[in-house]
């Protein structure tokens, strides 16, 4: 019984470590069922941000590929943020037909969850909402690399999954929401073409993804994110097993959120499409390669700084 | 060298267990503040051969904030506080006619205790033809505004209030007649925020 419920916690724990979005997704179709607009891209752009970083980091890694050698090593990686001050509270404005309009720092959806009120004629107040108080966010991808062929190794990222609240297998009343992922890219060694011996290993590569997560009160996606990086790498093995590397991409990522919200007794769709993000990426890191079992850690400096860890068995 | 080779294996899966382990500390607790904003609408039939009328309309605001509650999962324990955000008004219904300039007030007082009753907002010479489909924002009175939010209040300490809300008409123009009577349907609207606390479960691993 014991052994079971350990069971039991220990798969809980890996589902939460791959699927650690939708929780949060579910509380915040709650509280931004309180937003129109604008004050709901403010409350959510932190969010939007780190999606974007997490979903950028710990793709290419080190540069060497064989040019001719089987390649092939699953990986299970965790992305993170950590958020500032700057992060927890933006420039929000009144709804509802509140009189006079006015302008509060309120809460973001990882700022302080302690609603912000402010008083207006006659009386009345206006609430703007409380976020999750997070001092990070992270998410986890498994992810197959297979290469040497030509110097060039093809990465897949993929999960799916239907998340629920409830441990009862038969509830469907917690249902968070799916989440999915999928990314595909390839890398290519420029070593190869260059005259031997060249100082450091080379490569350029690319990957893209999309990133699905939560449902909203009509079912459909809650969170929908696309993100592009194509970039270059080198590394260097300085002792044996030990090669740290370094990356430059330009990195782009779109996030579209489609939640409900209620104003004048009517219950209206809000869809947000956030500004496409580019940004220039910086990633210093260091890869521990023994023959069967590898890991990494490597820190991201780009329009949001990201830190990154894994593990990956194989070839 | 095996050896170190060994550790070094044992380690990396090690650093994944430790991960998988940690599940209970990458869903960290959390009280977090919710806005709840509702629009309760009180429709006002009107039908009248004179210039001066009044319609009242009862509202159980307790089974109304009740419902709102059990809509989003929270109990009366849970509201932090409640107030008026808004309050608005339109026409719904208007047979084709002429159309009618009316002036007056709406009032809301207390039944269940004595508050009110007090004037929540004044028209004048509203077009009835053009405020047909409109929402049209209320300036509001910080009599009638107190009405409510003691209610709120009240309800929040355990009361059950119950709102009269009266139209209190004091001009037509034209005036009306059993010939010629003033007939048509609006309602007025009232938005509240309410603050709640709910419990949740987030992912905040580092």
């Amino acid at each position: 019984m014991v052994f079971g419920g350990c069971l039991k916690r220990g798969f809980a724990a890996l589902v939460l470590l791959l699927c650690l979005a939708p929780p949060a997704a579910a509380q915040l179709n709650e509280q931004l069922s309180a937003y129109t607009g604008a004050n709901a891209t403010g409350y959510l752009q932190p969010l939007a941000d780190a999606i974007g970083a997490n979903l950028n980091a710990g793709i290419f890694r080190t540069a060497s590929i064989p040019r001719m050698a089987p390649k092939i090593r699953i990986e299970l990686e965790v992305m993170s943020v950590f958020f500032g001050d700057d992060d927890r509270t933006f420039r929000a404005v009144t709804e509802r037909g509140f009189t006079p309009v006015q302008y509060a720092d309120a809460p973001t959806a990882v700022g302080s969850t302690e609603a912000v009120i402010v008083e207006g004629d006659a009386g009345t107040a206006f609430a703007f909402p409380g976020g999750l108080d997070l001092n990070s966010f992270a998410l986890a991808a498994p992810q197959i690399r297979v290469g040497g062929l030509f110097g060039t190794e093809l990465i897949v990222r993929y999960y799916a999954m239907n998340i629920s609240e409830s441990e009862s297998e038969d509830s469907s009343d917690d249902n968070l929401g799916d989440i999915s992922l999928f990314g595909i890219g390839a890398k290519h060694s420029i070593s190869q073409y260059l005259p031997a011996p060249f100082p450091v290993d080379l490569s350029a590569g690319f990957f893209w993804q999309t990133f699905d997560v939560g449902e909203n009160d009509r079912g459909d996606r809650l969170i929908s994110s696309k993100a592009l990086s194509i970039g270059v790498q080198a590394s260097k093995m300085v002792v044996r097993f030990v090669e740290p590397y370094a990356g430059l991409s330009y990195d782009t990522h779109t996030l579209d959120v489609s939640y409900d919200s209620e104003e004048d007794g009517v219950t209206t769709t809000n869809d947000i499409d956030f500004e496409k993000d580019s940004t220039l990426h910086l990633t210093l890191g260091l890869m521990l390669e023994f023959p069967v079992a590898k890991g990494f850690i490597e820190y991201n400096v780009a329009g949001m700084n990201s830190f990154s860890f894994g593990i990956a068995l194989g070839m | 060298m095996n050896a170190t080779l060994k550790k070094t294996g044992l380690l990396l899966v090690m650093t994944g267990l430790i991960l998988v382990a940690a599940g209970g500390c990458i869903m960290e607790d959390r009280v977090i503040e919710i806005v709840v904003s509702e629009t309760t609408c009180i429709d006002f039939p009107e039908y009248h051969t004179s210039s001066t009328f009044v319609t009242p309309a009862t509202v159980d605001y307790a089974e109304q904030i009740n419902e709102i509650l059990m809509d989003n999962d929270l109990s009366r324990d849970d509201i932090v506080s409640a107030r008026l955000v808004s309050a608005s008004y339109g026409v719904t219904d208007f047979p084709a006619h002429a159309d009618w300039a009316i002036t007056g007030a709406v009032t809301v007082q207390r039944e269940d205790v004595s508050d009110g009753p007090d004037t929540l907002y004044a028209y004048t010479t509203l077009s009835v033809a053009d405020a047909l489909g409109k929402t049209l924002p209320a300036v509001l009175n910080a009599a009638g505004v107190g009405v409510l939010n003691r209610a709120l209040a009240d309800f929040i300490a355990g009361e059950n209030p119950v709102l009269t809300f009266e139209v209190t008409n004091s001009g037509v123009a034209p005036a009306p007649s059993v010939d010629d009577p003033l007939v048509f349907e609006w309602n007025g609207c009232i938005v509240i925020d309410i603050v709640a606390k709910s419990e949740a479960e987030v992912p905040d691993p580092f």
